[in-house]
């Protein structure tokens, strides 16, 4: 059987939880669509979904706002593309804010 | 001949480069060349976990073991914030007093957390104070608290300030309207400055109270760059070894080490992420980057840092190569306590500003001839002569309510 949906968990440090209701680690389950999820996808699945404050300190343009760092799976997401890397199943990505001051 | 245009392709060479990208797709850490890398530093260099945490830890160590301020058992005063750098410290600080091999650090460190945040409500301030001792308490670190605030308002009672539990902090509601009350009516700029000098005289009474002959200050390469420029924006270039150098060494008896300069914010964030390490945040309010020259340094160095990665390097190693004032007696300044100089042979730069300023604020008197206009204007001339204030601090003295500074 072809599981319909992509099963994978975020995870939000240095204050990136912060506009996530304080959560740190959220599992979530993405409709698969006919075109495969990017995390430039991803990113504007988060915006509609879960961010809940000041959606400014986290997207900027189509990508993080500058001063948020991307984890795939622990390997920076400069190596694997950024926001056209394709999502797999099971892959843990983690947003870790370095806005200065607070 | 004309050659305007010709050195086109030359000129180009002298600006710092934009960010290329480069394909990293295959590529092996640039230190074990063996290992998959997990970190791009500089948007080009690949290092694998392990190589980019022992370079981490290894830069902290060269910078402490190239400057030799704090000898075994002495006490260390490290100032504590909020976020990922002062987190970052503490874990150097514990690995390297952890250790067995004789790399192990031997000195003392007190922590010290100055609560100054009186923008945000009481409650917010309460818990950030109880998660920062948490965080103290986990590293096994001694920690003490001091407030901003009643340090402001009377600076002499400093021994009952200090507290070491944080439920004795002092935080009032109206924090932020005492601040304001010491001073008339500044710009934001100079709110911003005067309370960072506060900040400064605080960290060295707190040391010299607690016996620490020197203090560790998390100020990464951002926070050097900005201030550098910022510096140079409000006439305290003279002050920019003091302000931005690894050691400042303006208070005889206590010395400030900036252990964290040479790292970068990201540099920073990893390392606590690959550590398990997570920073006390809270939700700052929008600060309005265009209202104070020290915000606008700020958004100016990483905006630009973005694009330009060598851009916090290159200020940072600039600002290294400057010296300090060697024309300079036994006087401090009264505010920020900096050597004051003595009146060289040439005019200097504040005395050249003073004097443009004054000839452009003079009425001539046009019943004369222009020669006699001005030698009237010159010998009236009396260069203000800074016995107590250096220049930048002379700017600022008049917005001050209290005297005895």
């Amino acid at each position: 059987m072809v599981e319909n949906s992509l099963t994978i968990s975020l995870g939000f440090g240095g204050g990136a939880e912060l506009l996530f209701g304080n959560k740190k680690n959220i599992s979530i389950s993405l409709p698969k669509t006919q075109k495969q999820w990017t995390i430039g996808e991803l990113l504007k699945w988060i915006k509609d979904n879960l961010l809940q404050e000041r959606p400014e300190l986290f997207i900027q343009d189509d990508s993080v706002r500058p001063g948020i760092l991307v984890l795939v799976n622990e390997v920076d997401w400069e190596l694997v593309d950024t926001v056209n890397y394709e999502i797999k199943s099971e892959d843990k990505i983690v947003f870790i804010s370095t806005l200065h001051g607070g | 001949m004309c050659n305007v245009g010709d050195d086109v392709e030359e000129e180009k060479a002298k600006f710092m480069q934009a960010r290329t990208t480069v394909n990293l797709k295959n590529s092996v850490c640039v230190k074990c060349r063996t290992a998959k890398p997990q970190v791009v530093l500089q948007n080009q260099y690949p290092y694998c976990k392990d190589c980019f945490l022992s370079a981490t830890v290894h830069k902290f160590k060269a910078l402490l073991g190239k400057n030799r301020i704090a000898h075994p058992n002495e006490k260390v005063l490290i100032y504590h914030k909020t976020g990922h750098a002062s987190t970052a410290l503490l874990h150097f600080l514990r690995t390297g007093l952890d250790l067995t091999t004789p790399k192990k650090i031997r000195f003392e460190p007190i922590l010290l957390f100055v609560e100054g945040d009186f923008k945000l409500s009481v409650q917010q301030r309460r818990l950030i104070l109880q998660q920062v001792s948490e965080e103290a308490q986990r590293f096994g670190f001694r920690i003490n608290y001091v407030c901003l605030t009643q340090y402001i308002l009377d600076s002499t009672q400093l021994s009952s300030l200090i507290c070491d539990k944080f439920d004795d902090v002092l935080i009032k509601e109206n924090d932020a309207a005492s601040i304001a009350g010491i001073m008339k009516k500044p710009n934001v700029t100079t709110q911003t400055e005067i309370i960072k000098l506060y900040e400064q005289r605080l960290l060295v009474d707190v040391a010299k109270f607690l016996n620490c002959k020197c203090i560790f200050t998390p100020d990464l390469g951002i926070d050097i760059a900005s201030q550098l420029l910022t510096n140079v924006c409000l006439g305290r270039g003279e002050h920019i070894v003091f302000d931005t150098g690894t050691v400042d060494s303006r208070d005889s008896e206590v010395t400030i080490l900036k252990p964290l300069r040479n790292f970068t914010i990201k540099e920073i964030a990893l390392y606590n992420f690959f550590n398990g390490l997570e920073p006390v945040r809270f939700l700052a309010e929008n600060v309005n980057p265009y209202k104070s020259i020290q915000n606008l340094m700020q958004k100016f160095v990483s905006d630009l840092q973005e694009n330009y990665p060598a851009t916090i390097s290159t200020i940072v190693r600039t600002g290294d190569k400057l010296g300090v004032n060697k024309n300079v007696g036994e006087a401090k300044c009264l505010l920020c306590k900096a050597p004051l100089g003595t009146k060289p042979d040439t005019l200097s730069s504040s005395e050249a500003t003073n004097f443009s300023h004054w000839v452009s604020t003079q009425t001539p008197n046009c019943g004369v001839s222009v020669r006699d206009r001005s030698k009237h204007i010159l010998e009236a001339f009396n260069n203000a002569d800074y016995g107590k204030y250096c220049f930048s601090c002379n700017q600022i003295q008049p917005f001050l309510c209290l005297r005895e500074v």
